[in-house]
């Protein structure tokens, strides 16, 4: 009786299965799952939130908020201001107007 | 009879209009000096104005400066009487046009000056004066190029040129009280709000509130303002080393402008650190 060609089948299966097996473990990583130790590295570079401030009593004192509308002002014309004028240098004017020829 | 007042009225109309005409031109002769131009045209000359006034005229002097160039190679080409003559009138022409443009920038510049707030009245007022006496001598030097000779024509030139490094020296001086006019401007804004967040604070500490740090970081936003008020200081000492001797005038000019930059700088700096001020007296700690 020959075994052999039984035998190849069976050998052929177990390998396909197998090469199905690594495959779909390898989509399986690709798609979701990180290592273990990304995750751990992402956890610790997370910045927890800064808790929300409670505003003060003088959060809505006109006072304040004229102040703060003031400086804000301030530091936008700060930015802006012109501190070279640079058009209003003098002309260059030709002071040595001859007829010589050297001048 | 009828004939007779006819001719009265007449007589008198012609008259009446001879003394209007004479008294209009002795009103706009004198006029022509700088104080009247600013008055006359108070509502509606600006320094933007004055500025499009100067650029139009320089523009003008450029285009004669080029056709005197044109007008003295041709003289110096042929050294004929025509070409001699062509060529004086392209000079006499760029005089005029030369001391209009410079009439214009003072004018110019001298409006700027008056826009500008936060200049101490004294160093105002002699900018002012120093630039008037030169607006009041061009129009003299301008009329005098009409009438004078050809010889004498290059005698006023020298003039002209010789009052120039004067002219420059108050022209720097003037750009200087703009530049340090629009910082003390900026300066005295931020200490009146300084006063006021001290009054605040002042308050807060009546109340029982605990104000150290904000305390603390007042008296950093004071620093910055006398950081900048000493970098000015420096700027200021700097343009009064231009003297009508000095050759580098506009490169010393254009020295300070870092040093302005870094008065503004902690003029912003300070600004900043008020705002947090602000921020911190608006929340609970």
């Amino acid at each position: 009786m020959n075994h052999k060609p039984l035998l190849a089948k069976i050998l052929m299966t177990f390998l396909i299965i197998f090469v199905l097996l690594v495959g779909v473990n390898a989509l399986f990583d690709f798609t979701g799952k990180k290592p273990a130790t990304t995750q751990e590295m992402e956890k610790q570079s997370e910045i927890p939130p800064s808790p929300a401030r409670v505003s003060s009593r003088w959060a809505s004192d006109s006072a304040v908020l004229a102040i703060e509308e003031n400086l804000k002002n301030l530091k936008e014309e700060s930015q802006k201001t012109d501190l070279k004028e640079l058009p209003l240098l003098p002309p260059i004017l030709d002071l040595k107007i001859t007829l010589e020829e050297k001048e | 009879m009828q004939a007779k007042n006819r001719v009265m009225k007449r007589f008198l109309s012609i008259i009446s209009f001879s003394v209007l005409f004479s008294i209009a031109i002795l009103l706009y002769l004198p006029c022509r000096q700088a104080g009247c131009y600013i008055a006359i045209f108070a509502q509606d000359f600006n320094s933007a104005r004055a500025y499009q006034d100067y650029l139009y005229n320089y523009n003008l002097y450029r285009n004669s400066h080029n056709q005197y160039l044109a007008a003295k190679s041709e003289y110096q080409t042929y050294h004929t009487l025509t070409s001699q003559e062509r060529a004086i009138k392209a000079i006499r022409f760029v005089f005029k046009n030369r001391a209009e443009a410079w009439r214009t920038y003072l004018l110019a510049l001298r409006t700027k000056l008056t826009e500008t707030t936060g200049i101490i009245n004294y160093s105002q007022n002699i900018a002012y004066l120093k630039l008037d006496l030169e607006l009041q001598w061009l129009p003299h030097h301008q009329d005098s190029l009409n009438s004078v000779s050809n010889e004498e024509l290059f005698k006023l030139s020298e003039e002209f040129a010789q009052r120039q490094p004067k002219t420059e020296v108050v022209v720097y001086q003037a750009l200087g009280l703009i530049l340090s006019g629009k910082e003390n401007s900026l300066r005295e804004r931020i200490l009146k709000e300084i006063e006021k967040i001290e009054t605040k604070l002042k308050e807060m500490k009546s109340e029982g509130e605990e104000i150290g740090m904000l305390e603390d970081w007042l008296s950093q936003a004071k620093k910055k303002i006398s950081l900048s008020t000493e970098k000015q200081i420096e700027a200021e000492n700097k343009l009064k080393t231009i003297n009508e001797e000095k050759t580098d005038k506009k490169e010393i000019y254009l020295q300070v402008h870092p040093l302005y930059a870094q008065t503004n700088q902690n003029l912003q700096e300070a600004t900043s650190f008020l705002l947090e001020i602000i921020e911190e007296i608006k929340y609970e700690p």
